[in-house]
């Protein structure tokens, strides 16, 4: 590549300008540097003097405020980074937050342990990976040690600094490099301008280019060789003027002869094209019609057929050349319509044009006839001499059975319609009459046909259902199908309650022509949908019934276990009369089975939501070894009893986790235990095992060895109330279990199966999603039994006594509730047993809560709710209302109706006096 | 109590009544006889702040008494409780939002009335914590005696107001003392303000006194930094922990339309986001019974602890 000499300058310049600058540049900046880091350095050597003493007086008071404040002051200030003021232990007393983190932490960094260490008075200084500190201790006039300060700030905000001038240099120094750059580019241009002339304009002479010229006007040693090159360029170039003059006359004519034989050449070629375009279109036309063209000779001969001919008629092009079309047509064609042939012939002696002559082609080589339709026009040359008929003909055939099968069709339907069962009717669209029926229809409405015909449906219908009508008929134009039950009305003026089902015909045009219906007599439909009606009505009350008596054996099976479980529940927690071990384990049982019937009770009353697919359940991480640890001892006491040994293997699940509902799972296992508990021999064994079965579940079977199930019963198995013939066996039970079973593990997304052998026994599983990703850290629910709770703490105020009044019928309830209340210091319980009473004891106590059973003698809890409400003395008074009546609707109802809250018995007294306590603290 | 009833001569009966009728048809027929702007007020020693968070509220209470006459709302800001007497009095300010306590010493010495609950930062009650450290002979109030409390500053409710009614209406008499080194006179219980929470956790934690005394969430915080383990000594009762009280004198309508406002004020969303704004709002309610008792049973012992 060659390099200019204006270049070469320019570049050696700008070097040379470019190193000087940068070499400046440098020197400055470390001297800066230096200076600016021991002036930063002397600067925090002093701050810290002086914050030492702003903050010595509040050192000594321990006034956080005010160091705070001094500390948030100065870091907002900036320039700092952390700033921490620490009393004369080291421990962070502040660093300017207004919740330090290390707060009388001693802040672990080498340099504060150091700065503890001395105990120096003087500013020191240090700096740490990427940090300076500089701290010093506070002392006080007497040489008392009142604490430290200690600053931070990184080395990158002295860099940043440092970096910001550094830039702003930049921003100086490099328009001023890029200045002497350029002054050294126009430098270099300057000087090599002229000799670049010179050089450029001889390269030009000797190229052959004469008339170049070199303007160079300096006064200079390049200027006179300038000068002499355009002296010797000048007579080179007059000598050579005349032989280029010759040379260009005679080509200009060479080009003018040439461009005129192009032009005829496009010319000629243009007219060809189009003559070629318009044969190919006519040709186009010929072949993509379906139809063919023919000529005939002045004699009617034919003298020419198109492609088509031949493809369309399936005869030979040669056997029909040269023929008339009298000798082309069957004999028997002429005599089957003689006149038309006749009047064929004379149009063509007569030399008149013809359209759609059809007749019959003779048959061709399948055999098949081809019917054809002709037209033509004759043809005369320019004295008016005839020359031929010249035209086209199509082929008919398919054309003339297609109109036979239409009319076939049409015979079909016209036989449907006379025959079919329900009505056929078509009415006019334009004057709404009747204009064609069936006999059906006849029939069905008793009319004679010509009775019915010009009839509007109107005239079929009284007031009420001429609105279906109008209705119906207003939506022709709109929509082409139309469905509606309508009640038609009989000659005999008897109602036809009639299904109709219409449709709009339409004029080639698009506009409704007709609309057809055809009409079914719904007489017995209707009868069978009342009957339907009537037993929906039956099942619906049926099912209240059902439902009522659901709710009444719950309230009543809740009441006597209210007793148990909460004297129950007395037992195990009052303070006052600890229980011995022994005692403490039964009664534990006793809440643990009472709490188990109380759980079947809910299940009996969830049979009825299974049916209606209502149940639901709550999905949570369970151990299953935990699970089955708290089902065994539930089974154990009705094992023993019929000297059944029960084994468990789930060592192998030991830290398995399923994905399950707690209550659920557990009533699972219950009941298949307690199925081989009860279907077991005297003396068997009860083997319980989980194991994986596949990844991801695990399987629990319950095996016995009982008398096994046969294989005849085993569809049955899981049907509600089949017992398998143990009906009128000593054995109890239901015959709900296992269906309640089934659908808790499907809900649980779970599968339950059995193998049974009769005489051998059965096993039962349940196979069970284990949990996903459950880690270490989150443990399985197990639900350890809780150590009980204070029932001697006081409520609300500790210093006022609170008066609670019961209203309670049950004697057993109401003794539970006086010594629930008696254990709490400064609850006061009123009670009485019917709401009439205990609405008097309201007015003239004013309790703080009364809390109401619902199902009491004459008035009921809701009533006396009510009551209360309206009374100005106990409007205000919380209610709480203690039920044993626990449907979901009851509760919803009690809310409602205005309870605070709504306890279900029996009672957990955790949760009655739980709810206590809010009511009484919120009021 | 009996409730009496004044008697007076038939025809003047009908004289009053004839008078009254009179006054009262122009004053139906016109506008609201007291449409003006509605005043709410505060102590604070930041009015500019102050003023910033309560004019939106109080705009949008005025716009949703537009129709009762009401065609504006002013903020003013007192100084100390003296100042808010002053204006209450005064009819300066219509309204006042504080603290509960706070506000039952200007209900006191103004007439002003206890009105509503104010849910400030969604916090609808509190109570304050006296507290020693763990290892402090300190078991009960009464070992306060002779002993040096730290307060908060004089016009917090729960770092003042709260502990030492409290302590005064447990039979204690309070003396303030100079400095943290000062020995109260040995049948009064020593008290000294720290001005900050933080500063009577360090003197408690660092021994300069014996017990201190602040709101229990802010106990809670300190209590995990603390340097020794401490013990809560006593649990001041529960009271309300912002509320709204009117002047006395305030047109009883136009009182029932505000509470009626101000109630449903966080049912709609401008209303909820009105309220969000104003410091957290989370709504007003009626003073619960027991909460307002817990205030006003402090009543007779305030010229014991409150110098307005």
């Amino acid at each position: 590549m060659k390099i200019g000499l204006g270049h070469k300058i320019a570049a050696f310049t700008s070097a040379l300008v470019f190193l000087i600058g940068a070499g400046l540049f440098s020197v400055m900046v470390y001297q800066e540097q230096v200076i600016i880091h021991d002036l930063r350095m002397q600067e925090t050597h002093d701050h810290t003097k002086r914050i030492s003493a702003q903050v010595e007086d509040h050192l000594y008071n321990l006034d956080i405020r005010e160091l705070r404040r001094v500390a948030a002051n100065i870091l907002q200030a900036g320039g700092i980074d952390r700033l921490m003021i620490l009393d004369e232990e080291g421990r962070l007393l502040t660093d300017g937050s207004d919740k330090p983190a290390l707060r009388n932490k001693v802040p672990q960094f080498p340099y504060i342990q150091n700065l503890i260490h001395e105990k120096n008075n003087m500013p020191s200084m240090a700096m740490d990976g990427m940090h300076h500190w500089t701290g010093v201790a506070v002392i006080s006039g007497d040489d008392t040690l009142l604490g430290y300060v200690v600053l931070n700030f990184s080395q990158a905000r002295l860099d940043a600094n440092l970096n910001a001038n550094l830039i702003n240099q930049l921003i100086v120094l490099i328009p001023a490099l890029f200045l002497g750059v350029l002054a050294s580019f126009f430098l270099g241009r300057k000087l090599a301008r002229p000799l670049v002339a010179v050089s450029e304009v001889a390269e030009k002479i000797g190229n052959g280019d004469w008339d170049a010229v070199i303007d160079v006007a300096s006064q200079d040693e390049v200027g006179d060789l300038a000068r002499s090159i355009n002296a010797m360029a000048l007579n080179l170039s007059q000598t050579a003027v005349s032989r280029d003059k010759l040379e260009n006359i005679v080509e200009e004519k060479t080009k003018e002869l040439l461009w005129h034989q192009e032009e005829l050449e496009v010319l000629v070629n243009e007219r060809t094209q189009k003559l070629e375009e318009s044969e190919e279109r006519f040709r186009g036309f010929a072949e993509s019609s379906s139809d063919w063209f023919w000529e005939t000779d002045e004699n009617l001969r034919t003298s020419f057929l198109s492609d088509r001919f031949e493809a369309a008629t399936r005869l030979n092009a040669s056997d029909v050349l040269g023929k008339t079309r009298r000798e082309l047509t069957a004999p028997n064609a002429l005599q089957k319509d003689p006149e038309k042939w006749q009047r064929h012939f004379d149009d063509l002696d007569s030399r008149r044009s013809f359209r759609n002559f059809e007749y019959e082609l003779p048959a061709a080589a399948d055999g098949n006839v081809i019917n054809v339709s002709v037209s033509g026009v004759p043809v005369f040359d320019e004295q008016g001499v005839f020359k031929g008929y010249r035209g086209s003909g199509e082929d008919t055939t398919e054309r003339n059975v297609t109109e036979q099968e239409l009319r076939q069709s049409e015979r079909k339907f016209r036989s449907i319609v006379e025959t079919t069962a329900e009505g056929y009717w078509l009415i006019d669209s334009t004057t709404k009459e009747t204009i064609e029926v069936n006999e059906s229809l006849c029939r069905m409405l008793g009319y004679r046909e010509d009775e019915l015909l010009g009839k509007t449906p109107m005239d079929l219908v009284d007031d009420e259902n001429a609105k279906i009508f109008k209705n119906s008929i207003s939506q022709i134009s709109t929509t082409d199908h139309r469905t509606y039950d309508i009640v038609m009305m009989k000659k005999d003026g008897s109602p036809l309650p009639a299904h109709i089902e219409a449709a709009t015909i339409h004029n080639e045009d698009g506009s409704p022509r007709a609309s057809c219906a055809f009409v079914m007599d719904i007489s017995e439909r209707i009868k069978t949908q009342d009957e339907l009606r009537k037993a929906m009505e039956d099942a619906d009350q049926a099912n209240q019934a059902k439902s009522e008596f659901l709710a009444s054996m719950s309230h009543e099976l809740r009441t006597p276990l209210n007793g148990i479980l909460g004297f129950a529940q007395l037992l195990e927690y009052d303070p006052g009369v600890p229980l011995h071990e022994k005692q403490k384990d039964k009664t534990d049982q006793i809440i643990k089975s009472g709490n188990h019937l109380l759980e079947l009770i809910d299940q009996v009353l969830e049979l009825s939501k299974i049916e209606a697919g209502k149940i639901t359940v709550s999905l949570e991480n369970l151990s299953i070894s935990a699970v089955l640890d708290e089902c065994v001892p539930l089974i154990i006491t009705m094992a023993e009893k019929r000297q059944i040994n029960l084994i468990t293997h789930h060592e192998d699940c030991a830290d398995a986790v399923v994905r399950a509902d707690h209550t659920r799972l557990k009533q699972v296992f219950l009941n298949l235990m307690s199925n081989a508990v009860k279907y077991n021999r005297e003396g068997g064994t009860i083997t319980i095992a989980a194991t994986v079965v596949k990844a991801g579940t695990i399987r629990i079977a319950v095996a016995d060895t009982g008398f096994g199930i046969a294989a005849e019963s085993f569809d049955s198995l899981f049907q509600p109330f089949e017992r398998l013939g143990h009906e009128s066996s000593e054995i109890e039970g239901t015959g709900i279990g296992l269906t309640i079973t089934r659908e808790l593990v499907r809900l649980m997304g779970g599968e339950i199966g059995f193998d049974s052998e009769v005489g051998k026994g059965s096993t039962f599983w349940v196979d069970i999603p284990e949990a996903m990703n459950v880690s270490q850290s989150s443990q399985p629910d197990v639900r350890d039994e809780e150590d009980g709770f204070a029932l001697t703490v006081p409520v609300g105020d500790e210093t006022k006594t609170y008066v609670a009044l019961y209203i309670e019928d049950n004697p057993a309830n109401l003794m539970l509730m006086e010594q629930v209340f008696e254990m709490i210091p400064n609850l006061e319980l009123i009670s009485t047993h019917t709401a009439e009473l205990g609405i008097e004891l309201a007015r003239t106590h004013h309790p703080d809560i009364i809390l109401m059973d619902i199902n009491l003698p004459g008035m009921n809890g809701i009533e006396a709710l009510g009551e209360l409400h309206k009374l100005k003395e106990t409007r205000d008074i919380p209610v709480l209302a203690v039920s044993a009546a626990a449907m979901p609707h009851q509760i919803t109802e009690g809310l409602e109706k205005g309870f605070k809250a709504y306890v279900t018995k029996p009672i957990q007294v955790e949760t009655l006096l739980s709810t206590v306590r809010e009511i009484l603290d919120a009021s | 109590m009996q409730s009496r009833s004044f008697f007076l001569p038939q025809i003047l009966k009908r004289a009053v009544l004839l008078l009254f009728m009179a006054m009262a048809v122009p004053m139906f027929m016109a506008a609201p006889s007291w449409a003006k702007t509605l005043t709410i007020g505060t102590i604070s020693a930041n009015p500019v702040d102050e003023t910033r968070t309560f004019q939106p509220f109080a705009n949008y209470l005025a716009k949703s008494l537009s129709k009762d006459g009401i065609d504006a709302a002013k903020v003013v800001i007192a100084t100390d409780i003296k100042h808010m007497v002053w204006m209450l009095k005064s009819g300066e300010a219509d309204l006042f939002i504080d603290s509960s306590v706070t506000a039952l010493v200007v209900n006191t010495l103004s007439g002003s009335e206890f009105m509503l609950r104010r849910w400030k930062k969604k916090r609808s009650q509190y109570r304050s914590v006296i507290f020693v450290r763990a290892d402090s002979p300190i078991n009960t109030l009464e070992d306060l005696k002779g002993k040096i409390i730290a307060f908060e500053e004089p016009f917090s409710t729960s770092g003042y107001m709260l502990p030492a009614l409290t302590l005064t209406r447990r039979g204690l008499k309070l003396h303030e003392v100079a400095t943290v080194k000062s020995s109260p006179p040995a049948e009064t219980v020593g008290y000294i303000m720290g001005y900050d929470n933080e500063t009577q956790a360090t003197w408690l934690d660092r021994g300069r006194v014996d017990a201190a005394a602040m709101a229990e969430k802010d106990y809670e915080e300190f209590s995990k930094t603390s340097l020794k383990p401490l013990r809560i000594l006593y649990f001041t009762p529960d009271v309300p922990y912002h509320v709204v009280s009117h002047r006395a004198g305030l047109d009883a309508q136009l009182v029932l339309r505000i509470k009626d406002e101000l109630k449903s004020a966080h049912e709609t969303e401008p209303g909820k986001t009105i309220l969000m704004d104003f410091e957290s709002t989370a709504k007003f309610d009626d003073i619960p019974v027991t909460l307002l008792k817990a205030v006003v049973d402090f009543q007779p012992y305030l010229n014991l602890v409150i110098v307005p």
